[in-house]
């Protein structure tokens, strides 16, 4: 029995040999040594006396103990992919292996970073649910690690080992693009670049007024600032597009450095569509999605691009998007304004909040500054609370909160009549 | 309590009262060395008694608010075991009711510190995929926090609903 499974093992192994990645790796990764290697040139320039044998030595030796270590490091690192498990084995002092389940597999991505696309090279990221985080396949010919995401998909979706079936090779059909010019408009309005712009305004006008030469500083440091900013945020949410495939749905982003990310409908946890104050003067809105496994930190700015499904379009578009791919018709769906004695509590934002719920979703508006409508399938809903402050309790309101994952999408339903508060809460933690 | 968090189909069950007796030891344990350190302060340097009389009189104050307002607090816990659903009820001057279903629930967490033990309660904290999930049950008695861990595991396997 024993003997029987081992040769079976071995059958297996042999059916899976250990590839390695491109032999171009060690030369993309070698870009570390370089740059060390120029900065280090530079400090000792202004060291002075940069002879130029020490130029030739120091850039001969760098050379070569890149290649020296480029090369082991490559030639250690093996990677095989079986019937159901990842296995990465890297490193030549400290030998490494590690071994990803192809089931707790959460997104397979395909990344190109700037120097890579170049050479046409491209990374595969696995993530992993759970604190483990990702392994990286770095690097494959941009062709091979398409293959190999759709033949681990194909084995995801299976469970079974076999080649990827052609029915994963499914046309993509095209849902979004983003409109460049209004995406560099858009990074315009936000309320840091507004707010420090007006700040650097401020810092001028005071500085002319009171005749300290306080201007130039504050303004470079603010146009800086901001520069680099919006350089930022046009590289990585330039040429955002969405695509609906088999498996849910293809995103791509990035000017220099591609990335593709594949969302799977069934885990979307709930969507919530934002409109800035200066947005809405164009009528323009951004979605984002909380899908199960992506959680976490709202502030950071990766966090951001793995939740955004839309960085910005018009709202009719953003609204025909989420009819398209979710089924949900906000236009169709009554929304609900609080009483008229909630201004007592909240005099503005009573005229922003709304809630409107029917069979297969729950959508709360609100928010005057940031208007924000997000849209829960009830089927996700984790749990429901009921919260009455001092004052709603005299005026007999409260505001029903709904759970989900975490992510960005946090609906609220902010003074309703407690009666209605009181029958939302109930509902909406039913079991569907 | 008025009908807006009323139960219908179970009753609601409070906490025990020694809540309210361990949290008020909680204040005393940490106002009293207060005290004394104004007092000692005021021994020390009695030029300054014109600040350590009032600062004394802030701490004594804020104590017996705290006395009073925590018991009171303790005693608005409460929870209803209904059919499907668990809710979870706490708070005077904001009042929070969370509904859990309990198929959505993930784990059941009982703990209990040295001086919980002492009085013989447990708080009880329910998790559901949600982080902003908030459903904690003060001072449950810990005969009744291990019976409840046990029926709400068993009642959120046979209802699970995962994501």
């Amino acid at each position: 029995m024993t003997g029987q499974r081992v040769v079976e093992q071995h059958a297996v192994e042999q059916e899976a040999p250990f590839r390695r990645v491109h032999p171009v790796t060690p030369l993309l990764r070698g870009g570390i040594f370089l740059l060390a290697w120029l900065g280090w040139l530079v400090n000792r320039s202004f060291d002075g006396d940069l002879a130029r044998w020490e130029v030739a030595i120091s850039g001969g030796v760098t050379v070569l103990a890149g290649l020296v270590l480029g090369a082991a490091s490559w030639w250690f690192t093996r990677f095989r992919i079986s019937s159901d498990e990842i296995r990465v084995d890297s490193g030549f002092i400290m030998r490494k292996s590690r071994r990803v389940r192809i089931e707790r597999l959460q997104a397979v991505e395909v990344q190109q970073p700037v120097m890579a696309r170049l050479l046409g090279m491209a990374e595969l990221k696995l993530e992993v649910a759970g604190s483990d985080g990702s392994v990286k396949l770095a690097f494959l010919p941009l062709a091979q690690a398409t293959a190999l995401r759709q033949e681990v998909l194909a084995r995801k979706g299976t469970g079974t080992a076999g080649t990827a079936p052609d029915a994963e090779q499914q046309p993509e059909v095209p849902l979004f693009a983003v409109d460049t010019g209004r995406l560099a408009a858009s990074l315009v309005l936000r309320t840091g670049f507004v707010a420090t712009l007006g700040f650097a305004v401020l810092g001028v006008v005071v500085g002319a007024a009171t005749g300290t030469p306080l201007g130039m500083p504050v303004v470079l440091g603010a146009a800086l600032a901001v520069g680099s900013f919006w350089v930022r945020q046009m590289l990585s949410w330039g040429r955002f597009t969405i695509a609906g495939t088999g498996q849910g749905l293809r995103i791509r982003n990035g000017l220099l450095s591609l990335r593709s990310q594949t969302v799977p409908l069934g885990r979307v946890q709930g969507l919530v569509v934002v409109e800035p104050i200066l947005w809405r003067l164009f009528g323009w809105a951004r979605m984002d999605v909380t899908v199960a496994g992506v959680g976490g930190r709202p502030d950071d700015e990766a966090q951001q691009i793995e939740s955004a499904l839309v960085p910005v379009a018009t709202k009719a578009e953003v609204l025909a998007l989420m009819r398209r791919v979710h089924g949900v018709d906000l236009a169709a769906l009554p929304m609900l304004r609080p009483p008229r004695r909630a201004g007592w509590v909240d005099p503005i934002g009573r005229h922003y909040a709304a809630v409107g719920v029917d069979d297969w979703v729950v959508v709360t508006r609100r928010g005057m500054l940031t208007t924000r409508t997000d849209v829960v399938p009830r089927a996700k809903i984790q749990s429901v609370s009921l919260r009455q402050g001092p004052l709603e309790r005299r005026l007999g309101l409260a505001s029903t909160q709904v759970h989900v994952p975490s992510g960005p999408v946090a609906a609220l339903a902010l003074h309703r009549d407690q009666a209605d508060a009181w029958w939302l809460t109930h509902s909406l933690a039913r079991p569907r | 309590m008025d009908a807006v968090f009323d139960v219908p189909g179970a009753p609601w069950v409070a906490v025990s009262p020694a809540l309210a007796t361990v949290r008020r030891a909680v204040l005393g344990l940490t106002v009293a060395p207060v005290v004394a350190v104004v007092l000692a302060a005021a021994v020390v340097s009695p030029e300054l008694l014109v600040v350590w009389v009032p600062v004394l009189v802030a701490v004594l104050v804020a104590g017996a608010v705290a006395f009073w307002g925590l018991a009171r607090n303790a005693a608005s816990w409460a929870y209803a075991e209904r059919d499907e659903d668990l809710f979870v009820r706490h708070g005077i001057l904001v009042r929070r009711l969370e509904v859990v279903p309990y198929g959505r629930m993930q784990l059941v967490e009982v703990s209990s510190g040295p001086l919980q033990r002492r009085f013989a309660i447990a708080s009880l904290t329910l998790h559901t995929a949600a982080p902003g999930t908030d459903a904690r049950i003060l001072g449950v008695p810990a005969d009744e926090a291990s019976r409840l861990r046990d029926r709400l595991t068993a009642l959120g396997e046979a209802q699970a609903a995962g994501l």
